[in-house]
């Protein structure tokens, strides 16, 4: 918190011009981190976002504004979730719930407090009229800051439209073909006998011959096992080296595996970046890495990023795959910031992404306090270690992936690496939205596993 | 030793092949391959050869001398031979391929041999000097980036004399190029040479039969073919290039995919036991060519970024990790081998 606060006193100092791109998603961030920050800011409302305050200041006023940017907005965008008859008492429904639900739990951090209020997200634009209706009656009271922030949400409406893809799958793998890439998989991993030699692995250890086996399984994991909606990726410009920074959860990196997966369906190559602990795991490391993980270091990263590539990061590390499950989506400290300071001396794009469903398929009770393997802590889940092997079978909620507008940070310059203070201040601002980007899904969605 | 400068201060003339040259270790693969390489360059006037054992086979140019790198007095007479011979460049090759049982006797003709070495190059006024090193000083470390550059630390096998050694040696002379900086001292970091005539630690390991590995682990290997660490030499006695250079081939290869090409059986084992039965081999007697002390190397990767090495000399690999690894016992490199 200490950090944030920081951050607002420096803000308009350090000037907006590197916004350009992502102008948009500011507004939005600061939405997310005034929520995340109790103290009230005394520094002036920044200049990009006056102009739009200043629009909706009234009340009165607001509502037909946040209603008539809905409605001149393409809505169409998102057909998956929701039908227009239907939305009202639906969508209603996790807005009014949710505060009850979460608050007690998180009261004390305060991180969590008001997701519904945070800035609408991008991709939710039809059921946006009706939460922005509900929202002052249930929430306005409760604290006086609100009025302060609804602005924000109604500044946030011109957002990115995030169009949602269909494309065609180009694979359908039956269960059949699931189970020989399995077997493929496992033969690899322990190189048992008539298992292919990898002779054409590149210098991080990828082996796209072995990916090409074993990505029936791959795809029939998230088609029909998480069955993950994936949208925005195909917003992403394609000629910039990326830094996608996502949400960590699960001692076993799914989430690396599916969010590459996603990238790829929308033809783009994200080489995720894994913590040691995971990447040095026996066996399940050397999967991973044979399927295009890389060891997180900025050695890597920056010879990655180097050859115009991307990546994906995610910088709560092992604390992310530690949380308990009460406190699934609120997302933990960013490291040190290291993954800002890669964008920066690379001058790549960041993206944020959040995963959504990937913090339920383990559910963590607890921990016990060996490591097994070098793995910080052995996990206790409702099925693990009670199960065994079997335990790690991964719970079958449904993923959905939502990847923001990018962070154009390139005006601050490759020397900006070095500015402790600044560094800290946009890596808040990143984790702000992938928070917020969280949020936003979560307040959508009805059940884990719809 | 930061230097990454591609001609060095000393060279007299600046680059160009100098006209008398030292090599140190002569009788090994590089050495020979690099001595006939050497006598078929026109501009080379007279190559000095040093070892305990003389070349197989006369060549044109090559003079002998034998000399013992263990003896307390064996900087006076390398000093002498250089003044003598009027040596402007040296190559240092004297190390062991692979450990052999006596080894304080390694450690005496790697470590103290190379004192000796710089003594002689200090004392006869050597312009440039290159020294033979190995990629396994990176150490095999969780830490380590997929590809390291010259700049890492050099972390070494704690508990392996052999590449204890190798690493004591370089240090020697990273630290003797901090104090002659207008000596050109330029060390190649040699990925395991790999190829026709190579006998070594790895080669031996690849090509056992049955070789041990450590279960849930298959880390990436590189090896380098004699014909292109010759290259990546010449280049370096050429340009009078100072500086630290890894020289590897190109591409990477699982280890368990040269155990194949090789036809050997990997073990996998668990650390521990692999650990225990290397040991208990090597008690027995049985003299297991990898030492439990670098098991390591069978579980982090040590791969290196040749890019200072392509820019700096010119090194261009003709042949990658995996022809390398096919080359090993290639026929026609017999008469080499021997």
């Amino acid at each position: 918190m200490k950090g944030s606060q920081a951050m607002a006193r420096k803000r308009p100092v350090l000037g907006n011009d590197p916004f350009q791109r992502g102008a948009a998603v500011r507004p939005e961030a600061e939405a997310a981190r005034k929520k995340t920050e109790p103290a009230k800011r005394g520094a002036a409302p920044e200049p990009k976002k006056g102009g739009r305050k200043r629009a909706a200041k009234q009340p009165a006023a607001e509502q037909a504004v946040a209603k008539q940017a809905v409605a001149t907005e393409p809505v169409a965008e998102k057909p998956a979730a929701k039908k227009p008859a239907a939305k009202k008492p639906a969508a209603k429904k996790p807005a009014a719930k949710r505060p009850a639900a979460k608050r007690p739990a998180t009261k004390k951090t305060r991180t969590a407090a008001p997701p519904e209020l945070a800035a609408p997200p991008p991709a939710e634009a039809a059921e946006r009229s009706t939460r922005s209706t509900a929202r002052p009656a249930d929430l306005l009271p409760a604290d006086a800051g609100a009025e302060e922030r609804r602005p924000a949400v109604v500044a946030v409406e011109p957002i990115a439209p995030a169009p949602d893809h269909e494309r065609p799958l180009r694979i359908h793998p039956t269960a059949l073909d699931a189970l020989e890439a399995a077997a493929t998989a496992v033969a690899g991993v322990l190189r048992l006998p008539g298992s292919p030699t990898a002779l054409g692995v590149d210098e991080f250890g990828r082996d796209p011959g072995f990916e090409e086996q074993v990505r029936p399984l791959l795809e029939w994991i998230y088609e029909r096992w998480f069955r993950v909606v994936a949208h925005g990726f195909d917003a992403l410009p394609r000629d910039v080296p990326l830094v996608l920074v996502a949400n960590r959860a699960g001692a076993l990196p799914w989430d690396s595996l599916i969010l590459s997966l996603a990238a790829r369906r929308a033809g783009l190559e994200v080489r995720p970046l894994v913590e040691d602990s995971i990447f040095h795991f026996p066996s399940m490391g050397l999967l991973i890495n044979r399927l295009g993980a890389v060891r997180a270091c900025p050695e890597n990263a920056e010879r990655i990023l180097g050859d115009g590539g991307a990546v994906a990061v995610f910088p709560e590390g092992a604390t992310g795959f530690g949380k308990p499950y009460r406190e699934r989506y609120r997302l933990q400290r960013f490291g040190r910031g290291g993954f800002l300071r890669l964008a920066l001396r690379m001058e790549a794009l960041v993206v944020p992404v959040s995963i959504v469903g990937s913090e339920e398929i383990y559910p963590l009770l607890g921990k016990v306090g060996v490591r097994p393997f070098g793995f910080p802590f052995l996990p206790i889940t409702p099925t693990f270690p009670w199960l065994g092997l079997a335990g790690l079978l991964p719970l079958p909620s449904r993923w959905h992936i939502d990847v923001g507008e990018p962070f154009d940070f390139r005006a601050y310059g490759t020397q900006a690496a070095q500015d402790e203070p600044l560094v800290m201040r946009l890596a808040e601002e990143v984790r702000g939205t992938v928070q917020h980007l969280l949020d936003a899904r979560l307040g959508q969605r009805r059940s884990v596993f719809r | 030793m930061a230097t990454r400068t591609g001609a060095g201060p000393g060279g007299g003339d600046g680059r160009g092949m100098p006209q008398s040259i030292a090599i140190v270790g002569s009788h090994g693969l590089l050495g020979r391959r690099l001595a006939q390489r050497l006598a078929a360059d026109p501009a080379v006037a007279r190559i000095v050869a040093i070892d305990l054992r003389p070349p197989e086979e006369p060549l044109p140019k090559v003079v002998f001398h034998r000399i013992d790198l263990t003896r307390p007095s064996a900087d006076q007479e390398i000093a002498d031979i250089l003044l003598v011979e009027r040596c402007a460049a040296l190559v240092h090759l004297a190390f062991f391929g692979e450990p052999i049982p006596n080894a304080s006797y390694a450690h005496e003709l790697e470590v103290i041999g190379t004192l000796h070495v710089l003594t002689a190059a200090t004392a006869a006024k050597v312009e440039r000097l290159v020294m033979r090193s190995t990629t396994a000083v990176y150490g095999a470390h969780p830490k380590n980036p997929s590809l390291i550059r010259e700049d890492q630390r050099t972390r070494g096998a704690p508990s392996s004399r052999f590449v204890g050694d190798k690493l004591e040696a370089e240090r020697e002379v990273r630290r003797f190029a901090e104090e002659h900086p207008e000596v050109a001292v330029a060390i190649l970091r040699f990925a395991p040479i790999l190829g026709p005539g190579a006998r070594n630690l790895i080669s031996r390991y690849l090509s056992q039969g049955v070789a041990p590995t450590l279960a849930g682990f298959d880390p990436l290997m590189q090896a380098v073919h004699p014909e292109d660490a010759v290259d990546a030499l010449l280049a370096a006695i050429r340009l009078g290039a100072a500086g630290v250079f890894n020289v590897a081939g190109a591409g990477v290869l699982p280890i368990s995919a040269a155990l194949r090409l090789r036809g050997t059986r990997a073990v996998p084992l668990p650390h521990r036991l692999a650990e225990a039965a290397l040991r208990a081999m090597r008690g027995v007697g049985l003299g297991y060519a990898l030492p439990a002390s670098m098991l390591d190397y069978l579980r982090y990767p040590v791969v290196t970024d040749i890019a200072l090495a392509k820019e700096t000399l010119g090194f261009k690999p003709k042949h990658s990790t995996l022809e390398a690894v096919q080359a090993i016992d290639q026929p026609g490199s017999e008469a080499e081998a021997r």
